[in-house]
C-alpha cells in the first residue's frame, strides 16, 4: 500500500453512520438526525459492552485514603483489570470482596480504619494470604522474605458501584493505579470517534430501529433486519477476534517438541 | 407561465374568449386568484401525497431566503404563512447563514426535555437545533454557536409568488389547475367520486 493521500479514514464520527444511513434512504432532510443518533450511540455502547474486545486504560493515583475516584471517568462501565505498572508490564491485583467500602454513616476513626496503610501487617496477615506483607523501611522497600518471591507490593481492592470507586486496602508505591476498563466508546464530550469496522454495524442497527417501533410494518421485515444486524456484528466481532497466522503458528510451535519419533 | 399570465387567461376562457371589459369585470381578477389558490393548494398536496418517500418533489416550489435575521433565538419564516404539509415538510432546510453546509438540525416542537436526558445531547453540544411554532423559527442549543441570521428553504405559498412571477408547476399539472378553478368559476358539477358499480340512487 502507498503512502499517497488520500485514504479514507480508518477512524471516523460516529456520525457518518447517521449520515450512511440518510444516504441510504436518499433523505437529505436530516429530519431525523438526533433520533438516528441516539440510535448509533446506543448500538455503538451495546457493541462495546459484549462484543468487542478492545479496552479503556486509565492511570490513576490513589488518595490517601485508598480510594480511586471513577466517577470522573464518566464513560466507564465496569472494570476489567486492575494492576499497577512496573517495568512496562501491568502486575494485576486481585479483587476482595469482604473490604469495607466507606460509607459516610461510618464515623471517621472506623472509616480511617479500612484503609490501613502499609505498616498494618496484622489486618493484611488476617487475609489469610501467603504473601509477605508489604513493608516500606526508611524509604526502602524491604522485599527479602526467604522463598517469597517478589518485592512489590501487594494490594487487594474493591470497586463500590454505588460511588464509582475503588477501595484498596493497602496503598501502592508512588500511589500509582493502572484499570482497564470497559467503555461506552462514546466521549462525554460529543465527537465521538469509532472504529471503521463498527459503522456497517450501526448502519444496520439504524434501519432496524427505524421500523422495529413502527406497527405498520410486518413482523418478517422487522426481523429480516434484526437479521441483518446480527450478521453485521458477528463480521465486526471476527474482524477483531480472529487471530493473525503469526499467532496461530505461535500456538502450534509453542506445542512442537524435539522428541523421539514415533 | 406567470401567475398573471394563468389567470387572465382563465379569466378570457370565462368570458368566452372576449376582451370586452363589461364581460371580463364579470369575473373579478382576486376573486378568480383565490380560486386559482385553492387549487393550486390541491394540486401541491396531491404532488405531496404521490412524490417519492422523502418528497423531494417538493424542491420544484421550494424558494431559498439566504440570509433571515435571528433575534433572541427566534426568526420568523421568511413566507406569509407557511403551508401546512405534514411533518413541517413545508420548512425544508435551516442552516447557519455565514455557512450553508452547515445545517440546523430539526426537532419536534417539544422533544427537547427528551433528548436532553439522552447521550445524544452530549453528542450534539456544538449543534444547534429548531422547531417550528406560530411561523417562527425556534433556536435550541443556540448559546455556543450564537447564530445571527440563517439560511432558509422554504415552500412559499401561492400568495408569496408576485403577478409577475412565473408559479412552480409539475409539466402537465397547469391543465390540471386550469380545469379545477373552470369547473368551480363555471359552477360545473363535480364529476361523480362513487367508486363502487351501483347505479345512483
Amino acid at each position: 500500500m502507498s503512502a499517497e493521500n488520500p485514504k479514507t479514514a480508518g477512524i471516523v464520527p460516529i456520525s457518518q453512520a447517521v449520515y450512511e444511513v440518510c444516504n441510504d434512504l436518499g433523505d437529505y432532510r436530516l429530519r431525523e438526525y438526533p433520533r438516528f443518533l441516539q440510535w448509533a450511540i446506543r448500538a455503538y455502547i451495546d457493541l462495546n459492552m459484549y462484543h468487542s474486545e478492545r479496552v479503556e486504560v486509565a492511570y490513576k493515583k490513589m488518595d490517601a485514603n485508598g480510594i480511586v475516584d471513577m466517577s470522573v471517568q464518566a464513560d466507564f462501565i465496569d472494570y476489567v483489570k486492575v494492576g499497577y505498572p512496573m517495568q512496562g508490564k501491568l502486575i494485576t491485583l486481585g479483587v476482595n470482596d469482604k473490604i469495607m467500602l466507606r460509607r459516610d454513616e461510618i464515623p471517621e476513626d472506623v472509616a480511617a480504619g479500612i484503609f490501613n496503610g502499609e505498616e498494618d501487617v496484622s489486618v493484611l496477615g488476617d487475609l489469610g494470604h501467603s504473601y509477605f506483607a508489604p513493608h516500606y523501611y526508611n524509604g526502602s522497600l524491604v522485599g527479602g522474605l526467604y522463598g517469597l518471591s517478589g518485592g512489590s507490593k501487594r494490594s487487594y481492592y474493591r470497586f463500590d458501584y454505588e460511588k464509582s470507586q475503588f477501595q484498596f486496602d493497602t496503598s501502592l508505591s508512588n500511589n500509582d493505579v493502572v484499570i482497564e476498563y470497559i467503555s461506552t466508546g462514546v466521549s462525554p464530550t460529543g465527537n465521538t470517534l469509532i472504529k471503521r469496522q463498527a459503522v456497517p454495524v450501526l448502519i444496520a442497527y439504524i434501519h432496524w430501529q427505524r421500523v422495529e417501533f413502527d406497527p405498520r410494518v410486518p413482523m418478517n421485515e422487522k426481523m429480516r433486519r434484526e437479521r441483518a444486524f446480527d450478521a453485521e456484528v458477528e463480521k465486526m466481532r471476527f474482524f477483531e477476534n480472529a487471530p493473525t497466522i503469526q499467532e496461530i503458528l505461535n500456538e502450534y510451535y509453542k506445542t512442537v517438541f524435539q522428541t523421539v519419533k514415533r | 407561465m406567470t401567475k398573471r399570465q394563468f389567470i387572465e387567461l382563465i379569466q378570457l376562457r370565462l368570458s368566452e374568449n372576449s376582451i370586452v371589459a363589461d364581460k371580463l369585470r364579470k369575473y373579478p381578477y382576486q376573486v378568480i386568484e383565490k380560486t386559482v389558490e385553492a387549487a393550486y393548494n390541491t394540486n401541491l398536496v396531491n404532488l405531496y401525497v404521490r412524490s417519492n418517500t422523502y418528497k423531494s418533489d417538493l424542491d420544484l416550489y421550494t424558494k431559498t431566503y439566504p440570509t433571515v435575521p435571528v433575534t433572541s433565538d427566534e426568526a420568523e419564516i421568511p413566507v406569509t404563512k407557511l403551508p401546512q404539509l405534514p411533518n413541517n415538510e413545508a420548512l425544508r432546510y435551516v442552516a447557519d447563514a455565514n455557512n450553508i453546509n452547515n445545517p440546523v438540525f430539526y426537532i419536534q416542537n417539544y422533544s427537547t426535555p427528551v433528548f436532553n436526558r439522552l447521550d445524544v445531547s452530549s453528542e450534539m453540544a456544538d449543534d444547534v437545533m429548531y422547531y417550528v411554532e406560530d411561523n417562527k423559527i425556534h433556536l435550541i442549543n443556540n448559546g455556543v454557536t450564537a447564530l445571527s441570521s440563517l439560511y432558509i428553504k422554504a415552500v412559499a405559498p401561492f400568495s408569496d409568488f408576485t403577478d409577475e412571477e412565473e408559479l412552480p408547476m409539475p409539466l402537465g399539472s397547469e391543465i390540471t389547475v386550469y380545469d379545477i378553478v373552470l369547473q368551480r368559476m363555471m359552477q360545473m358539477r363535480n364529476p361523480d367520486q362513487i367508486t363502487d358499480n351501483n347505479p345512483s340512487p
